[in-house]
């Protein structure tokens, strides 16, 4: 399968996909419906497959570990500087430098359009396949690092 | 299930009672169910997302064409009427309706209901 040769050129072609997706998705009126679709039909497909190691806990801080650990195994991108803290219910997240996303947000914040966080929508689509259980997501802080908080939604 | 969910069910279940409304929905703007009465063969989850997209677009169509405020969407087909509306920040409200609906009174039902389930959400987030 023809790739791109450097590691540099395979950032540019993600940068490129993720950042017209993402005006594609405002263009359409609602972004979050579209990021959130993407990270599901995503995840439905790929994560028992290429995430066999990948064992949620109950435990949402828990589980988002198991899943960025697997991730980070498997091969996709380094997340040696995302770290959480928190409980079953509320997930904190900081996420650094090494994030594959960070260009295009740094892109769009310069530009003053909202950043829509991939990783939370991952983490958050995550927790709701495999915990059953919705959860809201915010960007607390853009910047180095990021951070994130997911909460269980009061929705019920 | 908690409180919060409950009560949104009681309002869905009273908003489908209405005569001429054959079903409802409140969902989420990103697309996630959280209650309804369709029925059996119809995918609450595609019916969701669905919804969620009309009012997306319909609320970026108005702001292009400078129309104002977003208000509602009608879908109008050969057996019925799908109107969609906003519910606060969160949530949206989705009805299916009948071919000959009243729709003045669908409407004025939809929207106490969408401002009883903007309520039980502000309530909820304290």
């Amino acid at each position: 399968m023809p790739m791109p040769t450097t590691k540099e050129g395979l950032q540019r072609l993600l940068d490129f996909f993720i950042y017209g997706m993402l005006r594609a998705a405002e263009s359409l009126g609602n972004a979050p419906l579209f990021l959130r679709s993407v990270e599901e039909e995503g995840l439905r497909k790929f994560l028992l497959i290429d995430m066999p190691k990948f064992k949620a806990s109950a435990n949402a801080k828990e589980a988002c570990e198991a899943y960025t650990k697997s991730i980070d195994e498997g091969g996709l991108f380094a997340t040696t500087d995302t770290t959480f803290s928190g409980d079953e219910d509320t997930v904190h997240a900081e996420i650094g430098d090494l994030c594959p996303y960070r260009r295009v947000c740094t892109m769009r914040h310069d530009e003053r359009h909202p950043v829509h966080c991939i990783r939370a929508f991952a983490l958050a689509e995550m927790l709701r396949i495999r915990l059953d259980a919705d959860f809201d997501w915010k960007l607390d802080r853009f910047g180095r690092p990021c951070r994130v908080t997911l909460s269980r939604t009061h929705w019920g | 299930m908690t409180d919060v969910w409950v009560r949104l069910e009681e309002t869905i279940d009273e908003l489908s009672q209405v005569t001429d409304i054959k079903s409802a929905a409140v969902v989420r703007r990103d697309g996630l169910v959280v209650t309804h009465t369709l029925p059996d063969g119809v995918d609450p989850k595609m019916v969701a997302a669905m919804t969620a997209a009309i009012v997306g677009t319909s609320e970026m169509a108005t702001i292009q064409l400078a129309q104002g405020r977003f208000v509602r969407a009608i879908i109008e087909s050969d057996e019925g009427k799908l109107l969609s509306l906003g519910a606060g920040e969160e949530a949206l409200l989705v009805a299916l309706v009948y071919d000959d609906a009243n729709l003045g009174l669908v409407l004025l039902a939809m929207e106490r209901a969408a401002k009883q389930v903007e309520k039980i959400l502000r309530d909820s987030a304290g």
